[in-house]
């Protein structure tokens, strides 16, 4: 590459990098992150994509990036494990290759590795305990009772291979607090400082659940069912646990995020849904709340709004099942499209807001009032 | 006799973030399946028709049908196409190339139908 390339290459790399440090944003983070892995600054490229994912953690553009940028790198020590798992097959080596899929967010490769190992190396609790570390991961992002429950399975099954397994012991007793099985908590952490009688986090927390145990309750009667299902309910644990030094505070509080998410206001939802009349094609917007109940709806004159709420909730309720029962969380977005036209169908602060337009309507369009409608209902709280 | 479908569904697996596909009708009758092996054959049927049945009918008082749903959630993607009597039925993760995806899904739905007509067995 000549002066003159590379001279301009700079200047470019510097734009992108003053763009990002004045303006941050997933698109100028992601643009710099991606000019950085091309001219081969992969080190900085994941630097940058790592800032992207911090600010921005929900962003979708931001995440792809970063997988993307980290898969490059790890592909080189991927290809060396598998032709480790060629010549020299271990569980060893099979965990570790499910650990580098896993922190590459490739979970679905993960469990598949996971269930080689498990298939191949029956005595090792590698394959118990990369699953469990995903759902206990799952579990307290999305707070699904199946999560939870996955969770607490391979973490036992674990334990069942190897009774001293500190990271099993530890992560199941945090899993039991949170959703506010003292008992179960208390057996795994005295269970703990039986071979690490001096791991002073550990006796904190038992301290800790011993004060917040019911009395009365019996061990054997913590209903795990009852309790798991209840955090997915309420959308929240009953306690957290946090990491705190030594000697600062409390570990085990109840959980802040308890309260129950105020739904947003009818009368304002139905002043923002009044502005789709703008859209042309609009054939109606249907608002509900987590458990299916109209906020706001908005059909045109000539649409039955009867039948246009029955159609949208009928649509919204069968892709709520299916992602509950394909075990890949909650639901967030579906697109409809056919004769009928298309219906957008979005989760977004606490709503579902679904919008039907003509098959002649310009998707981007519809989707630009569906974000900028819920993206105004947290502000109009 | 080998199944048609499955060399199809198989070659658009290779996809990247592809979890698994099938060919499955509205009342879940599985025509051809290529899943990964954590997903089970008979939970895959029995969601995607509940999803398809639920979504046609729905439609239905409004007069129309569709041919295309993509439902995204937390931790994955399913994509509905519809390939006449039945539908191509694609599972993701969630963080895909979803136009690049769709393009693939596109191509594999045109060769299922040039295949002909979808023999359906009970």
């Amino acid at each position: 590459m000549g002066l003159f390339d590379n001279m301009k290459k700079r200047k470019e790399l510097q734009r992108l990098r003053d763009a990002a440090d004045s303006r941050p944003s997933p698109e100028s983070l992601t643009a710099l992150a991606t000019k950085l892995h091309e001219s081969g600054e992969a080190d900085e490229a994941l630097q940058v994509a790592e800032r992207g994912l911090e600010l921005f953690p929900l962003s979708d553009r931001v995440q792809t990036v970063f997988k993307f940028i980290r898969r490059q790198q790890l592909n080189q020590k991927i290809r060396e494990i598998k032709e480790k798992i060629l010549s020299q097959p271990s569980a060893a080596v099979y965990g570790q290759l499910a650990i580098i899929y896993k922190d590459m967010g490739d979970t679905h490769k993960a469990v598949d590795v996971c269930k080689d190992l498990e298939e191949k190396f029956p005595l090792s609790e590698n394959s118990y305990m990369i699953i469990g570390e995903i759902r206990d991961q799952r579990f307290r992002e999305d707070r699904l009772a199946v999560d939870g429950q996955k969770a607490m399975q391979n973490l036992e099954h674990a334990l069942e291979i190897n009774p001293h397994n500190y990271k099993a012991l530890l992560m199941l007793a945090e899993i039991y607090i949170r959703i506010g099985a003292f008992n179960l908590g208390i057996e795994r952490l005295e269970s703990i400082l039986t071979f690490a009688p001096t791991d002073d986090r550990v006796r904190k927390l038992l301290d800790e659940s011993r004060e917040l145990v019911n009395p009365e309750a019996d061990e054997g009667e913590e209903d795990l069912e009852f309790l798991f299902m209840d955090v997915e309910g309420r959308k929240a644990f009953l306690y957290d646990v946090r990491e705190v030094e030594e000697g600062l505070g409390r570990l085990i509080e109840p959980s802040v995020a308890g309260t129950p998410e105020r739904a947003p206001s009818g009368e304002t939802l139905k002043k923002r849904l009044d502005k789709l009349e703008k859209l042309p094609g609009f054939m109606g917007a249907l608002a509900v709340d987590k458990e299916g109940r109209e906020l706001a709806g908005k059909v045109p004159f000539h649409v039955n709004k009867e039948t246009f709420d029955a159609t949208v909730t009928t649509i919204l309720k069968a892709a709520r099942n299916a992602a509950l029962r394909m075990d890949v969380g909650d639901f967030l977005l579906g697109d409809v499209r056919g004769a009928f036209g298309q219906l957008l169908l979005q989760y977004g602060n606490g709503v579902v807001l679904g919008v039907m337009a003509d098959g002649k309507t310009r998707p981007e369009l519809v989707q630009q009032h569906v974000k900028t409608i819920l993206a105004g209902v947290d502000a109009a709280r | 006799m080998a199944n048609p479908y499955v060399p199809i569904l198989d070659r658009m697996n290779h996809g990247v973030g592809v979890k698994g596909s099938m060919v499955v009708t509205g009342d879940g009758v599985v025509v051809a399946t290529a899943l990964g092996h954590d997903l089970e054959e008979g939970r895959v049927a029995a969601m995607a028709s509940s999803v398809i049945r639920g979504t046609q009918s729905a439609l239905q008082a409004l007069d129309g049908s569709f041919d295309r749903f993509i439902l995204t959630a937390v931790h994955g993607r399913m994509v509905f196409f519809d390939v006449g009597p039945a539908f191509v039925v694609v599972l993701t993760e969630k963080n895909i190339n979803l136009e690049a995806t769709l393009l693939e899904i596109d191509a594999a739905a045109r060769k299922i139908r040039a295949l002909g007509e979808i023999n359906i067995e009970d």
